[in-house]
């Protein structure tokens, strides 16, 4: 049974069996299904592109895309910007202990969202959480209601997420950089390049393969921000924190929209598809 | 000069690297002294770094008032299920794709390539639909199943099985070893440490989870921990303490685990791109 020819095929079938029935065949059939009307109990009525048609007419969507593409953006491009100068810390050679320093920015990412969620709930209090408590002692003189301000809110929001994910992507920012070899930093500085000239013309042309997979890779994440919304603000206040995510959660499980909430998930999958091909397109070059 | 330079300049990286780690540290302090503090001291009106009272109330509270004991083990059981079962799936299929040829792979090894790119979201309500059809909402196996699937995993442990070399194999063939024995006994052993590095990813993935356990558990008693605490934030009275010890005993395994297999930790969550 277990011979050269058959064991191949014997050895992936687990995998493949349950890989079809837990992923691909539920990629294909919210597909199918984002193109009809289905509480999960009746027929499906076939509406065409009915669904995709009305979530670019409701209100709730649009404001929900708005704040799910501005979070992923600007929560990217301040994690990438602290990932480069933890980076750049942490391998200097002069720094001690760094295995220490390390560690402890990795820390964040063994705990899960929910509970970092939790965590900053309390930090983020208006009324004497310690994040006000600690500006007021620096001589803040207002109290900033963090999660409950619609200004505020999903700024906040981006923040703790920037806290769990920094010293994880240090790490790929840390193996690209031990990857450049020293001899062609040290000729840029024979050549009369001071380190600001290094780092960009040298170092960073070099890290782009890995500053591009950190951008895709947190981007698939960052697209889907659900957790951290759903459980300090549900959404709120006045939708400053509703997100895609959210609105596909509500509609499938609170009000039974389930063609509906296939379509907004689709919707979400282009928009990250998009996104990585936009990125590889200007690596490219 | 140079060496006062120098010296100025080590002094001056340790200060703002030690002052980010105290960024990075804060939140994990802040949540375990309030974990032995009351409501009324967690939000205090004066900036309290150091904590006055010491309590034990809310780690009573929460054992005897709420199910906590029943969410970890939940999410234990889960868990640990489905490591066992991903690692059983991603070992024999990641060495099929390494060692092999068979037919349709490099399309196979594509579509499960590109397949990865699509967010969860797209899958969690036919999933759910499957769920109910087959009865197992509020039932272990709804979450095991659909975790222990880990193309990640797999392609982790086809990278470390194609290292093997191919004499290794084809003397365990010449010594009467079959396929299936191969993989049991010269296989696994080698490549213990990935798997300890590909476990740890999938055991990750499955414990810090919250979506498909919010949807998939919904009985009070069946609930993961994630799902459990967030709920006890709905609670009528709000005790933050309570909550913040119950965040502290669950992320106390993990962080005692990451300090003991710091480099397994680092690898399986680098090498497989965990949610971040």
């Amino acid at each position: 049974m277990f011979d050269k020819k058959k064991s191949p095929y014997f050895f992936i079938a687990p995998f493949f069996i349950m890989f079809t029935v837990f992923w691909i065949w539920p990629i294909v059939q919210s597909f199918i299904w984002s193109f009809s009307e289905w509480d999960g109990l009746s027929e499906k009525r076939f509406v065409g592109f009915g669904n995709y048609i009305a979530l670019f007419n409701e209100n709730d969507f649009l404001i929900s895309l708005k704040n799910t593409i501005l979070a992923a953006i600007v929560y990217i491009i301040i994690l990438l910007v602290i990932s480069l100068i933890l980076g750049f810390l942490l391998n200097s050679s002069i720094l001690k202990g760094r295995a220490f320093f390390r560690t402890s920015f990795f820390i964040p990412v063994t705990v899960s969202l929910p509970v970092v969620a939790l965590i900053f709930y309390i930090i983020y209090a208006a009324h004497n959480g310690v994040l006000n408590n600690i500006l007021s002692f620096l001589g803040m003189s207002d109290s900033i209601n963090w999660l409950g301000d619609t200004k505020f809110a999903l700024w906040s929001i981006v923040g703790l997420r920037v806290w769990r994910a920094a010293g994880y992507y240090t790490i790929f920012i840390i193996a690209g950089l031990q990857a450049i070899p020293r001899s062609t930093v040290e000729a840029g500085h024979v050549d009369g390049a001071g380190t600001w000239q290094v780092i960009r013309h040298i170092i960073l042309p070099q890290l782009k393969p890995i500053i591009v997979y950190i951008i895709i890779a947190s981007s698939i994440w960052a697209f889907q921000l659900f957790e951290e919304p759903w459980i300090l603000t549900q959404g709120g206040p006045m939708n400053a924190t509703a997100t895609v995510a959210i609105h596909i959660y509500r509609n499938a499980f609170q009000f039974f929209k389930l063609g509906y909430a296939s379509a907004s998930a689709y919707v979400l999958t282009m928009i990250i598809m998009v996104f990585a091909i936009i990125n590889l397109r200007i690596a490219k070059d | 000069m140079i060496n006062k330079r120098y010296m100025t300049r080590t002094i001056i990286l340790f200060m703002i690297v030690g002052i980010m780690s105290l960024v990075a540290l804060f939140p994990f302090y802040w949540m375990i002294i309030s974990s032995f503090k009351t409501n009324a001291e967690i939000f205090s009106t004066q900036l309290n770094l150091i904590p006055e009272s010491f309590i034990f109330k809310n780690y009573i509270d929460l054992f005897t008032t709420t199910n906590f004991p029943r969410w970890i083990l939940n999410s234990i059981i889960v868990a640990v299920s489905t490591t066992v079962l991903g690692l059983f799936f991603s070992t024999f299929a990641g060495y099929a794709f390494a060692k092999y040829n068979f037919f349709a792979k490099n399309t196979l090894f594509i579509v499960v390539f590109l397949m990865m790119a699509v967010p969860r979201f797209v899958t969690v309500i036919p999933i759910f639909m499957l769920m109910s059809k087959l009865g197992l909402t509020n039932n272990y196996l709804a979450l095991i199943l659909p975790f222990a699937i880990n193309p990640f995993a797999v392609f982790l442990m086809r990278q470390y099985i194609k290292n093997i070399p191919e004499d290794l194999l084809d003397s365990a063939r010449m010594d009467g070893c079959n396929e299936f024995q191969i993989v049991i006994r010269i296989i696994m052993p080698i490549i213990k440490p990935s798997l300890g590095a590909a476990g740890i990813f999938i055991l990750m993935m499955s414990w810090n989870d919250y979506l498909f356990p919010l949807i998939l558990m919904t009985k009070e008693n069946m609930m993961l921990f994630p799902v459990g605490l967030a709920s006890l934030k709905t609670l009528y009275v709000v005790e933050y303490g309570m909550i913040m010890s119950g965040s502290f005993l669950s992320v106390l395994p993990l962080i005692i685990a990451f300090l003991l297999l710091q480099k397994q930790f680092i690898a399986g969550l680098t090498e497989g791109a965990v949610k971040g």
